[in-house]
């Protein structure tokens, strides 16, 4: 059972893939400047990275090593292309918002990372609980990162408007740099930074 | 011919695959310690997405897209959705053969580039400069130029940084923030300069 | 049996394939299902909205319904500027037809301001019950195409209202032309001067005057969106000029006499 825990809650924080390890960034920045399309990618994540786990751990006994990657490779971009048509079909906006980073989570490093690092070696179960734990550490740093965009940015939480902006005839002057991709990247260096304040032993 | 120069100038500078669109991150992070390595990674890309997005796009045109198979009887058989799955299934090959080829012809450079040619599979500029050029309908010519230009941006972009962390050794930086920290907020500031040619026109 | 005998990869690989290949293909089948009904969707709220009828969406107006109720739709040949039946009316896809080299025409260099290249001979249009007309319009904008559509009364001149439903302008700045307060400004603007000239324009932002004497056709830009401004400005004028919708708002006017 402390194994499951660990497996699912060790990636928030002490290992967090996208603080930690710097896996999966590419995809990740350009969908946080409106928190709605940041929680998307993050579920789509955490669900692509669980069962990718899960399935490549369930087979691992069988794949032969000469064509692992391509094995790999070939259930996460099947599970991607279910994601992508699903969100076309029944979420028609978000998935033109989201454009090609959907597709762009065949090569998120976090996904395969995991089948990799942790799913060939575990039993279905904990690969399953991982994937979904290292989903989750992604999707909470996006979550952050999205939430002061939108903000920040928009004067909207989730769309809703919490700071009245100047243009919709309101007093806040949005900063419109957080709108642009630059932000992201000062964002997601504070929030390494806090975290290594806070537990000094990730310090480099 | 302007044509073609404003979308590589586009695609280096203002569409800058790294600092605008944030794709091949992961590598831009990892491998930017040193100049001398970063330009080499720089270049392994730029072969790889000079081959891959214009064979991609001939996949794209004669069999995937609504319509291409009309020649075999399908006019209006969309297999678009496949295109994920044979992008990067395209991108695999080419970097394997790629590989094997220059194992072959020219040890010096495949011994130089080392690691770096089989991590370009799952480089994400490689595989977002697919996606990008089936979004923007281009055509084989627009795409290879387009190729060349997502190559190039990503040379400059991680060129450029490797040689402000080079410098950067000798700064005192905050404890927590040492290494990637600091990092991602030169990545911020340079790719903020770049914001500057957005709305250039020609 | 071995991992790496050739015969269990081969083995493995064909049984990953056929798995994954059904898997892919069911979802496809679900979205293609979905597709034509959420872009017809999409067509639809954007003409609405084009109209003024986006208060009684934003109330949970039934879109299909008082699309059905109030919308005709029509294909406007824009060489003559007449009606056509040469290509399905129901069924025809202006955005597909650029695709097809023998719907389109190339616009000529001087006429070509929105940087389009080539435009679709037929353009699908809605007529509303009162004779008032909803035309497509697109063109480059600073990052990507910008699609939408502008409503004109029937007189061919006096705007509606103007909306864009696709566009990849940049967050905060160039993509406020989804704003309501910015496109609250068209409605009531002239197209045209009253001698037939064309004359609506967007101007930087701020050098709007409210007193000047062509101020009924000028809309402001959008602040700190220069870029997208002109664009904009150059995708209506190129739309409501010569080679674009002016023959067919002319006969439109002229058959009201």
């Amino acid at each position: 059972m402390a194994k499951a825990k660990d497996a699912l809650l060790d990636p928030l924080f002490n290992n967090n893939p996208i603080a930690l390890q710097i896996l999966g960034i590419c995809s990740a920045l350009a969908v946080t400047n409106k928190l709605s399309t940041a929680l998307t990618m993050g579920i789509a994540v955490t669900l692509v990275t669980g069962f990718s786990s899960g399935a490549i751990s369930a087979i691992r006994k069988h794949i032969p090593t000469s064509i692992r990657i391509i094995v790999q490779m070939t259930i996460i971009a099947t599970l991607v292309i279910i994601i992508d048509q699903m969100l076309k079909a029944y979420a028609y906006e978000m998935s033109k918002a989201l454009s090609v980073y959907v597709g762009l989570i065949i090569t998120n490093c976090i996904v395969m990372g995991r089948a990799e690092a942790y799913a060939m070696k575990n039993p279905v179960g904990l690969s399953f609980l991982d994937g979904i734990g290292n989903g989750l550490g992604y999707m909470l740093v996006l979550l952050l990162v999205g939430l002061v965009r939108e903000l920040f940015g928009s004067g909207k939480v989730f769309g809703f408007t919490v700071l009245n902006p100047v243009n919709d005839g309101g007093w806040y002057v949005t900063n419109g740099l957080m709108l642009l991709a630059p932000s992201a990247f000062f964002l997601i260096g504070f929030i390494i930074w806090g975290l290594r304040t806070w537990k000094p032993e990730l310090q480099e | 011919m302007s044509h073609y120069f404003t979308l590589f100038f586009d695609s280096v500078f203002i569409d800058n695959i790294a600092l605008t669109f944030f794709l091949g991150m992961c590598t831009f992070i990892a491998v930017s310690k040193k100049v001398k390595t970063a330009m080499m990674l720089g270049i392994a890309v730029t072969a790889v997405s000079f081959i891959t997005v214009p064979v991609n796009n001939l996949l794209y045109i004669f069999l995937l897209r609504k319509g291409a198979l009309a020649w075999a009887g399908y006019p209006n058989l969309d297999l678009s959705f496949l295109g994920l799955i044979c992008y990067i299934a395209v991108i695999a090959a080419i970097v394997q053969i790629l590989e094997m080829a220059l194992d072959k012809y020219l040890p010096a450079l495949y011994n130089a580039l080392g690691i770096f040619l089989p991590l370009i599979t799952v480089n994400c500029a490689i595989l977002g400069g697919s996606l990008f050029m089936v979004e923007r309908d281009y055509n084989f010519m627009e795409s290879t130029v387009y190729g060349i230009g997502v190559g190039v941006g990503f040379a400059v972009a991680i060129s450029l940084l490797a040689g402000i962390r080079e410098k950067l050794l000798y700064s005192d930086v905050p404890k927590g923030l040492r290494g990637v920290g600091v990092t991602f907020l030169i990545v911020g500031l340079v790719a903020m300069s770049f914001k500057a040619f957005s709305g250039l026109q020609f | 049996m071995s991992n790496d005998s050739t015969f269990k990869t081969f083995l493995v690989a064909f049984l990953l394939c056929v798995v994954c290949s059904i898997l892919v293909c069911l979802a496809a089948l679900v979205r293609i299902d979905r597709e034509a009904y959420n872009k017809q969707l999409e067509i639809r709220r954007t003409v609405l909205a084009a109209d003024g009828y986006q208060d009684k969406i934003a109330a949970g107006g039934d879109i299909d319904k008082l699309f059905l109720d109030n919308m005709e739709r029509k294909i406007v040949d824009l060489e003559t500027g007449q009606y056509t039946t040469a290509v399905d009316v129901a069924t025809y896809d202006q955005r597909a037809a650029l695709e097809n080299p023998e719907l389109t025409v190339k616009i000529p260099a001087e006429f070509d301001i929105a940087g389009m290249g080539r435009r679709a001979k037929y353009a699908a249009i809605y007529v509303t019950k009162d004779g008032d007309v909803i035309l497509p319009i697109w063109g480059a904008g600073m990052w990507g195409q910008m699609h939408g559509y502008i409503a004109l009364k029937k007189d061919g001149s006096t705007v509606k209202g103007f909306t864009f439903y696709e566009h990849a302008e940049t967050p905060g700045l160039g993509a406020e032309v989804d704003n309501p307060r910015w496109k609250a400004q068209w409605p009531g603007k002239q197209i045209y001067d009253n001698s037939g000239k064309l004359a609506i324009k967007v101007v930087k932002n701020g050098k709007y005057n409210p007193n000047a004497p062509d101020a009924n056709s000028t809309i402001d830009g959008l602040a700190g969106a220069t870029v997208t401004s002109i664009h904009v400005k150059e995708i209506v004028r190129y739309w409501f000029g010569e080679h674009g919708y002016a023959k067919f708002l002319a006969e439109l006017k002229a058959k009201r006499g």
